[in-house]
């Protein structure tokens, strides 16, 4: 797959610069001055093998979608700036006959002052490829930090439902975990390959068993088993705290790259990239804070039960929509609204059986949210667009009657609570202010089209959300907030899936056909040249490795 | 401490509860075991009358003496005999030393008991592997006997217990603490119960400075028994820090620059921590930054102290708290002058000594009772830049990372040039000791230790506790023929990791003495 296909390049191109210090070791080791002629000619060949994995790579770059086009570019450069200087040497070496076993004193002066050329050479293109490694590296991690923050984000909330009594989601906790353990196991491999550190030190490896039983102790998955859901709950925030501490160090690496590797686009890119993330993360923290009264809510109001003639009323406005409903062609809908409609129809058949005060009004909710979805799927002027429009209004006076029969937050949860939702609408609405403030800065102009409406969309859900706080209506300022994230995602999926200009040292290639056309062009131009004697086979192999 | 505090109200509770005994024996008893006076204590329990509460105190002082599996059977014998009303402070108390002596011999298992020939202490090993700590620990302590016995006068009058965990998880069994405060605090060593219990340094990665928190420890032991257990947190803090190096050295080590720094800001914005703060725990102030500071400070007044009025000075601030005056009081009479004045000589001086540390860019050092191997930590250094990037850049670090490069791959000559050219840059990169470090230990490497030498020593000066650097030094000293150097360099490593396998093959080129040569090689790997 592609994720695959990605992680050999990057080991391909960890291959290249092992190579690429062994043949600068092995030229710093021999510096042709004692009339070595093999050396020499080994060297050579070396610098040969050397071009032809990068050329390999260069083809590899290009058709790999998870790689960014500045990338293959840079190795392009690469490419070219030691292949200028094998020319070189290749021009003195076409001057020894193949067969002769010593040079004159003069070549062999030339051959010394190339191999300081090509060591120079080398002690540059090493740096560079060894950042092109890391920074692969680097993205990889980036892209695993941001799957496994949203896989912790679950997990907590998850585990305030658990904690609510809701025991049904403990098989979920177990899989997200398992995802969990997996993602932190893929990081620590990438982190690992990261390290240069130089071994040799000392470690008391028994070190370890203490380190691991400490590990245990602060599973989520041990403390869950040892029935401490709060201990869990706790253990998992100061996760997520670490993983965004971890996504900020990854994050100011990659807006830190050397200058000439990242333009100004880019950089604007990375700080807008980090913006939104902090903007996600902290309307999940006002989403996780909600989520929190709304189940003290659910729990204070468990109980209730409708009165019968309360519950006559509702079956009756359910059956009417119910009959409204199945008077909708759906064949005229997408696919999307036409499973909104299915939804709708299964919570009109679980209302049918429930008494309680809060299943009723999550069903009516549900309903309700259903309905909305489904008018999204139908084409304005059409009848079935009216329809809908009539059944959303029943759905929305269905809803403000099941609400008459329950209290809001403020009547249920008490004073602190209250206090808190005053709190969360004043964050809430100072996150809309940010998320508008962005939309006007100069950084937001690297986010298309389509982000910037994400963007916009999700500031108003925003002030949906503040809304609802303030009108103590959790479960409605929950979808709103659910809906804001969404959209904060996709500007950031935008985002990311722009393709980003290449900066400086990616050289003039800018588009994929312009690199080959460059790469093209190099080659054809060196194909004309005549190889060394000798040396024929080996650069014709090396071609066509080329343009293989 | 707060420990202690709960003792005192369960022994308070205790002893109301048991108003048919004589009071004057129980206050005795008490007082005693809160002093370690054991065998006062012993004494003072011969009159009391047989039963449950006798024997529930037995079970108690076998506790405080090592003798855990009698401790188990007497408590148990005193719970179970029914005569211990429920939920009464006395079967409170009973369960709680049940709980230790339970707890202690889990943590120990089968231990692996050995004691120095003058039978002055006594060590119990859980794990018979750190046995290897035996030797170096004696010594450590013969000298601190002596030297700190001199210093406080106090000599323990029996073989001071030393328990050797091989887990910082097994503290929660013999101690109240739980493992989230252990893991929190990172706490390796305590002195509780007569005994001083510490964490192996074998199961930390780099070990730990062992050797000074023992003694750090035995300076706790020797004021509890001097004072009577009357010595308040900072009094104890601050002479266990002053002292903590005795044994090895005439001085106290020069606080390091970032206590410099800290002391200096918070001096001159008033912000100390306050002796009250300091209690119940240093451990419990807000943040390590606080700790430190509450440590400089204590550390330096009570310096301050004794380089002004000498050994007889502290001597006198014992006494006294010895004999029930506040400490505070105390200090005040030793200095000769109300403790605000002492307060406001010692800021003045501080502030003077430590004038030009408030711009240093030193970073606090984790304090050597906290768990150097963060587990949790998320920032990983290789996350912040490539291995050389605080050079800042340019060829200096150009040549460095191609440095490290060829290193890895096994190019050890090309690397050694390429750190050359790094060095060669400028003045910067040459005292760089990360870089000077990488270098010696190539040169060592590539058996070039005269060159390798002038290079661990940058290294050394700037982290004279990394025990691989201290090894690294040691073993460069003895190539080039410096003995007693190699031994100097050597002992910093085995005061901090005595696990290093190469550090005993040097040692044993180094002994004097056929035993001790012969113990060293069979502790040498190469």
């Amino acid at each position: 797959d592609r994720e695959s296909e990605h992680n050999q390049n990057i080991a391909g191109l960890q291959e290249i610069r092992d190579a690429a210090v062994d043949h600068l070791a092995h030229r710093m080791a021999a510096p042709v001055t004692h009339g070595d002629l093999a050396t020499a000619r080994g060297l050579f060949a070396e610098g040969a093998s050397l071009l032809s994995l990068l050329a390999t790579m260069i083809d590899r770059l290009s058709v790999d979608t998870l790689a960014k086009e500045r990338d293959a570019a840079a190795v392009t450069a690469i490419h070219r700036r030691l292949h200028a200087v094998y020319r070189d040497e290749a021009a003195i070496h076409e001057r020894i006959p193949a067969a002769a076993e010593a040079a004159e004193a003069a070549i062999l002066a030339r051959l010394a002052t190339i191999n300081q050329r090509q060591i120079s050479q080398l002690e540059d293109e090493i740096i560079r490829l060894d950042d092109l490694v890391d920074h692969q590296i680097v993205d990889r991690i980036e892209q695993l930090v941001a799957r496994l923050q949203a896989s912790q984000h679950k997990l907590l909330e998850l585990l305030e439902r658990l904690k609510a009594g809701d025991t049904s989601v403990q098989p979920a906790i177990e899989q997200l975990q398992q995802r969990i353990r997996e993602d932190l196991r893929r990081i620590s491999e990438a982190r690992a390959q990261l390290k240069k550190e130089v071994d040799g030190e000392f470690l008391n490896l028994d070190a370890f068993e203490a380190l691991q039983a400490r590990m245990e102790h602060e599973d989520v998955m041990e403390r869950l088993r040892q029935g401490n859901v709060d201990g869990a709950i706790e253990r998992a925030k100061a996760l997520l705290d670490e993983i965004r501490e971890l996504r900020d160090t990854v994050q100011d690496r990659l807006a830190s790259a050397p200058a000439e590797r990242m333009s100004p686009q880019e950089r604007a890119r990375m700080r807008l990239l980090r913006e939104l993330s902090r903007l996600q993360d902290e309307e999940r923290g006002v989403q996780s804070a909600t989520q929190s009264i709304y189940q003290e809510w659910r729990a204070s109001v468990a109980e209730r039960e409708l009165e019968e003639r309360d519950a006559e009323a509702i079956a009756k406005e359910a059956r009417a929509l119910r009959k409204r409903i199945e008077g909708i062609n759906d064949a005229r809908l997408g696919r999307d609204a036409r499973s909104a409609l299915e939804d709708a129809l299964e919570q009109l058949d679980r209302l049918e059986g429930t008494r309680g005060a809060l299943a009723t009004r999550e069903s009516v909710e549900a309903i309700h949210d259903a309905i909305r979805r489904a008018s999204a799927g139908a084409r304005s002027g059409e009848r079935e667009a009216s329809q809908l429009e009539r059944a959303r209004a029943d759905a929305a006076r269905m809803l403000a009657h099941a609400r008459e029969h329950l209290p809001n937050a403020e009547e249920s949860v008490g004073d602190a609570a209250i206090e808190r939702l005053q709190g969360l609408s004043e964050r809430q609405a100072g996150l809309q202010g940010r998320a508008k403030a962005l939309l006007e800065e100069s950084d937001a102009e690297q986010l298309p089209d389509a982000g910037k409406a994400a963007l916009r969309g999700a500031a108003s859900s925003m002030e949906k959300s503040t809304t609802g706080l303030q009108e103590r209506v959790t479960s409605g300022a929950l979808r709103d907030e659910g809906e804001a994230l969404q959209q904060i995602q996709r500007a950031i999926d935008s985002l990311r899936s722009s393709s980003p200009p290449p900066s400086g040292a990616s050289g003039p290639a800018s588009t994929e056909s312009e690199r080959d056309r460059t790469l093209r062009d190099e080659v054809m131009e060196a194909m004309r040249e005549r190889p060394p004697d000798g040396f024929s086979e080996s650069v014709q192999h090396y071609y066509e490795e080329l343009l293989r | 401490m707060i420990l202690q505090a709960a003792l005192a109200l369960l022994l308070t509770l205790a002893r109301d509860a048991g108003a048919d005994e004589p009071a004057a024996a129980v206050d005795n008893f008490e007082e005693s075991v809160s002093a370690w006076d054991l065998p006062a204590a012993r004494r003072a329990l011969g009159g009391a009358p047989a039963g449950a509460r006798r024997t529930a105190r037995e079970g108690i002082l076998a506790l405080y003496e090592g003798s855990y599996p009698e401790a188990e059977r007497l408590l148990t014998q005193a719970l179970a005999s029914g005569s211990l009303a429920e939920g009464s402070a006395e079967a409170i108390e009973a369960q709680h030393y049940l709980a230790l002596a339970r707890g202690s011999q889990r943590a120990l298992g089968r231990p692996l008991i050995q004691s120095n020939p003058g039978g002055e202490v006594t060590i119990a090993f859980a794990d018979p592997r750190d046995a290897l700590l035996a030797p170096y620990l004696f010594d450590a302590m013969d000298a601190a006997r002596a030297r700190l016995g001199a210093e406080l006068g106090v000599i323990p009058d029996h073989a001071v217990r030393i328990e050797i965990l091989d887990d910082p998880a097994k503290l929660a069994l013999v101690t109240p603490l739980t493992l989230d405060n252990i893991y929190a605090t990172g706490t390796i060593g305590i002195t509780k119960y007569r005994r001083i219990v510490m964490v192996s340094p074998r199961v930390l990665l780099y070990g730990y400075p062992w050797l000074d928190t023992v003694v750090h420890e035995y300076v706790h032991y020797l004021l509890t028994i001097r004072t009577r257990n009357r010595a308040p947190v900072w009094l104890q803090e601050g002479l266990a820090k002053l002292f903590e190096a005795r044994w090895r050295s005439d001085t106290a080590p020069p606080l390091s620059a970032a206590d410099q720094r800290l002391l200096q800001r918070a001096l001159v914005q008033d912000d100390l921590v306050t002796l009250a703060e300091m209690s119940p725990s240093v451990a419990m102030l807000p943040s390590q930054e606080r700790a430190a500071l509450a440590y400089a400070e204590v550390e330096t007044m009570l310096g301050y102290l004794r380089e002004r009025r000498g050994e007889p000075g502290i001597n006198l601030i014992l006494d006294a708290v010895r004999d029930g005056v506040d400490a505070e009081d105390a200090l005040a009479g030793a200095w000769g002058a109300p403790f605000a004045e002492f307060m406001g000589a010692w800021a003045a001086e501080m502030k003077r000594r430590t004038a030009g540390a408030g711009k240093s860019d030193a970073k606090l050092k984790e304090r050597r009772f906290r768990d150097a191997d963060d587990a949790g930590s998320t920032v990983d250094p290789a996350l912040l830049g490539d291995v050389f990037s605080h050079l800042g850049g340019g060829a200096a670090s150009q040549h460095a990372r191609l440095g490290v490069l060829l290193t890895l791959r096994g190019h050890r000559k090309a690397a050694a040039e390429q750190y050359e050219k790094a060095r060669r840059v400028d003045a910067v990169s040459r005292r760089d000791p990360k870089l000077a470090r990488r270098l010696g230990e190539l040169y060592l490497e590539l058996d070039e230790p005269a060159k390798a030498l002038p290079l661990l020593e940058i290294a050394a000066a700037d982290d004279p506790e990394q025990p691989n650097i201290a090894a690294a030094e040691g073993r460069a000293r003895l190539r080039v023929g410096d003995r007693e150097g190699a031994r100097s360099a050597l002992a910093r490593a085995l005061r901090v990791n005595p696990f290093i396998p190469s550090v005993h093959c040097d040692l044993a080129t180094l002994a004097e003495r056929e035993d001790e040569a012969t113990r060293e090689r069979s502790l040498c790997r190469e």
